[in-house]
């Protein structure tokens, strides 16, 4: 830059080549260009300067730099695998991978287990409400978004169609779209929501409430959840709706064996063996199986938390068969398309949260899988003598 | 080819919104086809930056990774300004640690595969300027790569990517006021650099005709 020419009239130039000046500065530099040929020097020798720079040749890349799911910690998950993939009981899932090699054959001799033991108490007791086989089956079909192996921290999405929502007595409605806003957000709705049970809401009112807080009867829920090492959960820190008047709780992020519980046949007052977890909550709620369709009595002592409210599948919809995976960004769809007449399955983004009291979500997460197959298994028996 | 005017390949073809949300929600495919709108750019950048292909490469990919996770923090307003942020952002990063801890390369020694010079550019110069612009071009190269940070991204940027100035303010992060000084900054440095060369400029470049 010559010494003549200070920053200001240097940058001056600079901008009117690009037609960045204001009209008055661009009069006022043409009016001294008109005069001053120096000037008039520099802005050549700038616009030579310029004209090199952009004449330079475009540069293209070499490859193309799309992302695979490898790259970004995600693992495209065939349909068919995770057909295969489907249990029927919620199972521990340890962090740890030398604990793992057992879970699969536990979780298979539980299967076949209580796959026998099940189709012995519908033939002795045809008489019952537990769903059927079938009804199991499909609704375990959702489980498979919970055997996605992934490792990394891009969000998957779980996509249902055919979603209504409805809540537990007490428990205000949050809409599906919420979910996906931010914590604060989200509470601030929670916060803002009218809570029936203060006025020993009716079940009418909490379906009208939930209802209105949808877009529509039938619609779409897309949840985010992440995969790391095996373990899909819900975005951390998710708020939680305590029922009653108690104060909004976070609770950290679901594990895989939670999401495992998202779908809870709930038509029977005695809930099969196949979901004693379940009926586990359903009795620690001291709600009916078909509380979460807001048709039951709920104990508004009990110290349940809902997270994000349950969300039922419509009953009137058609079933829940479908479960597949996009290969490429381990986006988990499941869909709703059979009827399923009394079952009614349950499916949350956070079923631990939801349905859980925090003593059984204590035991969940830190029970031994031997433990809580006991447990499965003796409650099943005690119900069995009690009938 | 002038640089200037160019236009992203399909970009306004494309609805560029509808791919930012899907994004958002983690779908690959989605982010994917907003890279390949964008990655001649992004990897010019790059390679401005750094002058080295197979580093400017690098850059480009390991910059993609990072802004498909980071995008949902992607606010609004310019995509191709908030990429090339994340992309000067990781060059200049690389930079530093090369700083730190220069090295030599196998295929940095003589017959290496980064001896093959520059990229090859979009049109295929004719044979008769091959030497005279690969040398000319090499010359540009070096001075900018000589400019310290803040003027050669927002130089790159501008002049040789055709941003605009707001998109440039975007992509560094900056006002207006500071894009106009940095880059008038820029262009001076460089013409003095391009002062020692002067014989590979074309004759209607060389400064030195006009007085």
């Amino acid at each position: 830059m010559p010494a003549e020419w200070t920053d200001a009239e240097i940058e001056q130039l600079s901008a009117y080549i690009d037609e960045q000046l204001e009209e008055s500065d661009r009069t006022a530099l043409e009016a001294r260009l008109a005069n001053n040929a120096d000037l008039r020097q520099e802005l050549a020798v700038m616009r030579q300067t310029v004209a090199l720079l952009r004449d330079l040749p475009t540069i293209r890349a070499p490859r193309a730099f799309t992302l695979t799911p490898d790259m970004v910690g995600q693992t495209a998950v065939p349909a068919a695998a995770l057909a295969d993939s489907i249990r029927v009981l919620p199972t521990q899932r340890p962090r740890q991978a030398q604990r793992t090699w057992w879970i699969p054959a536990a979780s298979a001799a539980g299967v076949v287990l209580l796959a026998g033991a099940f189709l012995l108490t519908q033939t002795q007791n045809s008489g019952t409400q537990a769903p059927s086989v079938g009804a199991v089956q499909q609704g375990v079909a959702v489980a498979v978004t919970s055997t996605v192996v992934l490792d990394g921290s891009a969000f998957n999405t779980v996509v249902l169609d055919s979603v209504t929502q409805s809540v537990p007595r007490g428990v205000p409605s949050v809409a599906p779209s919420e979910i996906e806003q931010s914590n604060d957000t989200a509470e601030s709705a929670i916060n803002a929501g009218e809570s029936p049970a203060d006025d020993g809401g009716t079940d009418e009112g909490v379906a009208r409430n939930t209802l209105d807080s949808l877009p529509s009867e039938q619609g779409q829920l897309q949840i985010p959840v992440t995969m790391t090492q095996g373990v899909m959960s819900a975005p951390a820190m998710q708020p939680v709706i305590a029922q009653t008047e108690q104060e909004p709780r976070f609770m950290p992020s679901p594990t895989v064996e939670m999401l495992e519980a998202m779908i809870i046949p709930l038509a029977s007052s005695t809930p099969p063996p196949t979901a004693s977890l379940d009926s586990d909550l359903a009795q620690q709620s001291g709600e009916s199986a078909t509380a979460n369709t807001g048709s039951g009595g709920g104990n508004p002592e009990q110290e349940m938390i809902a997270g994000m409210d349950g969300l039922n599948l419509n009953p009137n919809a058609p079933g829940f068969t479908v479960a597949t995976v996009s290969p490429i960004q381990g986006t988990v769809i499941a869909q709703y398309n059979q009827p399923l007449s009394d079952q009614t399955l349950v499916l949350t983004p956070e079923p631990a949260l939801s349905v859980m009291s925090e003593s059984q979500l204590d035991k969940t997460v830190n029970e031994p899988i031997w433990i809580r197959w006991f447990n499965v298994l003796s409650e099943w028996v005690q119900n069995l003598l009690r009938e | 080819m002038n640089a200037w005017n160019t236009v992203p390949r399909s970009a306004e073809a494309v609805d560029e919104a509808a791919l930012v949300r899907q994004a958002q929600k983690g779908e690959l495919d989605a982010f994917n086809q907003i890279i390949l709108l964008h990655q001649d750019s992004l990897y010019a950048v790059a390679y401005r930056i750094l002058g080295d292909p197979a580093m400017a490469a690098d850059a480009t990919q390991d910059a993609m990774i990072s802004a498909f996770r980071r995008f949902d923090t992607f606010q609004g307003g310019s995509l191709k300004a908030w990429l090339i942020r994340i992309v000067t952002n990781v060059c200049y990063d690389d930079l530093r640690r090369q700083k730190r801890r220069p090295t030599t390369g196998l295929d940095d020694l003589p017959g290496g595969d980064s001896d093959d010079g520059a990229p090859l550019p979009s049109h295929q110069p004719t044979p008769e300027h091959v030497m005279l612009e690969t040398e000319l071009q090499q010359a540009i190269q070096d001075c900018i790569r000589a400019l310290g940070r803040d003027q050669q991204s927002v130089l790159v940027l501008c002049d040789v990517q055709g941003l605009s100035y707001q998109e440039v303010a975007e992509s560094v992060s900056v006002n207006l006021g500071t894009v106009k000084s940095r880059l008038s900054r820029a262009r001076v440095a460089v013409r003095q650099c391009l002062q020692g060369v002067a014989e590979l400029l074309p004759p209607e470049y060389r400064f030195d005709n006009e007085s």
